[in-house]
Order: structure tokens, then C-alpha cells, then sequence
């Protein structure tokens, strides 16, 4: 690793990538706007010291690459594909249930941007609603929502898949329900 | 957190750049910083060579007020003799025909109440100057005033009165023309 780099400078930066990648959902581009906003930060602070102004800064670069590409958003999870699932019972086993790393990431791929970004700000780095609406510049009320929608999704395709395993057999279950849990 | 979100904080987690892109934007990120701090010490350079400069020509230009001053009590203090004798300043220029400046005196009243003795060639700091010998009828004081246009190493000559040897003198410029006016004993008007 270069010279000074702290371990707090490779945290930020994989923090960073992570939250790339919860934008753009491509590795490559996750990549480079990381890059690009590390390098950014330097030339005008001198050191990357906060993390949600890195946040900020590959934000404003994943838009301004949006605009430039004029990109297609990602389409919505097609809802008419998987019923909603409304059972209150049915719900609180699907928020028990463990999805591995392929699961996620195909589901993943497949949530709007904005709910991508919601969903990661809130469940992986913790924030709070009100301080990701700060960050993504929107209302309480719609980080709540879009992070709501986010795993909505993720639960329609846990049920979707356990109603009908037959399609995943000769494999490991594509979805594992992790009976017994309890739901916090 | 449920293990839904368990498991979607687990997929992120598990996702961290590779080293050797970390080690790419790291290694550029120290080029980059130090090149944000280049220009600071750039400016700063650039500052202390300037003022260290400054201080030099300060330096060098009171060097040489001191040089204008000494000569000046020197010339004065030698008590020389005039090589010419002169009531009036016309005919005094007109009898130092070799100085290539007009002698004009300086502003002020001192010199209608002091009588004109002579004058003398002399130099100030290597340039040529009119030497001219003044004495007070009341008090049989005697004065020297020296007078030569501003050169490249005689400008901006200003300094308040001094004692040097004994001898209180004074520098000042008036319309391109340097002034050295010198006095032996009590303070100078």
C-alpha cells in the first residue's frame, strides 16, 4: 500500500466502493467513482476525513455520469411477476429468512437505483431515515418508503422462490428459510 | 436487524475493492496531496525569496545613505579649500564650468540669511557634486551643502539628520536633484 495510507483511508474507501455499488450496481463503475471521488477530495481538502462527504462526492459523480450517459434507469421490480405478499405471518417469516450472497445480488440488481442507495445507507451503514433523506436530498417520508419498497422486493422474491423450489432443485435451495428465528 | 438485512449488510460487506485497485488510488491520492501541498511551499518560496530580496535592496540602499553620509562629513570636516570663491550662485556656476548640472539651491529659507563662500568639485558615492561652503554671519558657523542629480546608485536619498564624526548631516532629494547638507557641532536646522 502507498506510503501514509491509514487503515481509516482504506475503510472510507471501501465504504465508499460499497456505497458505489449500491448506486451503480456495476462493479467497474462502482470502481471509478470511488476513484474519482477519492482523488477529488484530496485535490481539495487534502485527505478524505468524512465519510458521508465521500458519500456526497460519488453521489454527484454517479448524477453527473447519469446525465452524460443519460443512462436508463433501472426498470421496477416487475411486480406483476411475484404477488404481494400481504399475510402479516407469512411477512414476518420472510424477514427471517437468510439469503446467501448470489440471492442478494441478483435481487439487488434488479432494485430501482434510489432504492438500492436507501436500502444500503440504511441496513448496511446504519443511518438513520432522517440523515439518509439528508444525504440523498429527499424527504424522511420517502427514504422510509423506498427502503420499504427495497425490501419488499427482496421478501417478494424470498416468497416467490420458496413457493416454488421445485425450480431451484438439484441445487441447494435457492432460498433458505431459516425457521424459529425471531423478528426484531 | 433482521436476518434479511443481515443478510443484505453480509453481501455488502463481503464486497471490498481489490488490493491492487486500493493500492491504484492510493498511490494516487499521495501523488495528489502532495502536489496540493507543493504549491504552498511554492508560495512560500517564492515569499521568502522576494522578502529576502527585499531586505537586501533595503540593505544595500541604506549602505549606501551611510556611504553619501560619511562622504558627505568627510568632505565637510576636512575643512578643504575652495577651488572657487563665490558671493552668488550664478557666478559661482558660472566659475565651476565643468559640472554638467545646474547648481539650484534647495527650498527653504536657510540659505538667504547664510553667505555663499565658495565652492569645490567633489564627489558624492563616485558621481560628481558641487561642493558649496556656507557661513552663518551671526554665528561664524559654517555649513557645506552638496549638491548632484539623482544617479542609479544615488536615489531616493533621504535620511534625517546624523552625527557622523562630530559632523551633523543631513540627505534629501528635491526634483531630481540629491541634497547633502552638513554642519559641524550643534544640531542642524
Amino acid at each position: 500500500m502507498a506510503g501514509s495510507s491509514s487503515v481509516v483511508d482504506i475503510e472510507f474507501l471501501n465504504a465508499g466502493y460499497r456505497y458505489a455499488l449500491s448506486l451503480s450496481a456495476n462493479q467497474q463503475d462502482a470502481e471509478d467513482l470511488v476513484h474519482d471521488a477519492w482523488i477529488r477530495l484530496d485535490r481539495r481538502y487534502g485527505k478524505c476525513s468524512d465519510k458521508p462527504l465521500l458519500f456526497r462526492t460519488i453521489r454527484n459523480l454517479y448524477i453527473d455520469q447519469y446525465r452524460r450517459r443519460r443512462k436508463v434507469p433501472f426498470s421496477d421490480f416487475d411486480e406483476n411477476q411475484v404477488e404481494y405478499l400481504n399475510d402479516h405471518n407469512s411477512h414476518h417469516s420472510v424477514e427471517d429468512t437468510v439469503m446467501n450472497a448470489d440471492e442478494i445480488e441478483l435481487v439487488i440488481d434488479q432494485l430501482r437505483d434510489v432504492e438500492r442507495e436507501a436500502l444500503y445507507l440504511s441496513v448496511v451503514e446504519g443511518y438513520t431515515a432522517d440523515e439518509v433523506a439528508q444525504m440523498i436530498e429527499s424527504t424522511r417520508g420517502t427514504v422510509l418508503s423506498l427502503v420499504y419498497r427495497a425490501k419488499g422486493k427482496l421478501r417478494k422474491w424470498v416468497v416467490a422462490n420458496r413457493k416454488t423450489p421445485e425450480s431451484h432443485s438439484g441445487k441447494a435451495t435457492v432460498v433458505e428459510l431459516i425457521t424459529g428465528g425471531k423478528r426484531k | 436487524m433482521t436476518k434479511l438485512d443481515q443478510s443484505v449488510n453480509d453481501y455488502y460487506q463481503s464486497k471490498t475493492l481489490y488490493s491492487s485497485k486500493m493500492q491504484a488510488i492510493l498511490t494516487q491520492s499521495e501523488r495528489t496531496r502532495w502536489r496540493r501541498k507543493y504549491p504552498a511551499f511554492a508560495v512560500a518560496a517564492m515569499l521568502i525569496v522576494v522578502l529576502a530580496g527585499t531586505l537586501h535592496q533595503r540593505s544595500l540602499h541604506s549602505q549606501r545613505i551611510e556611504v553619501a553620509l560619511q562622504e558627505a562629513a568627510m568632505n565637510h570636516a576636512t575643512r578643504l579649500q575652495v577651488d572657487v570663491e563665490a558671493q552668488t550662485i550664478p557666478s559661482l556656476q558660472a566659475s565651476l564650468e565643468k559640472l554638467p548640472f545646474d547648481l539650484v539651491l534647495p527650498e527653504g529659507g536657510l540659505y538667504e540669511r547664510l553667505a555663499l563662500i565658495g565652492g569645490r568639485y567633489c564627489t558624492i558615492s563616485g558621481n560628481l557634486a558641487a561642493h558649496l561652503k556656507f557661513a552663518d554671519p551671526g554665528t561664524n558657523e559654517r555649513y557645506s551643502l552638496f549638491i548632484t542629480p539623482v544617479a542609479s546608485n544615488l536615489n531616493e536619498m533621504v535620511s534625517k539628520p546624523e552625527d557622523v564624526s562630530g559632523v551633523e548631516v543631513k540627505l534629501w532629494q528635491e526634483n531630481d536633484v540629491v541634497y547633502a547638507l552638513a554642519k559641524s557641532h550643534s544640531g542642524l536646522p
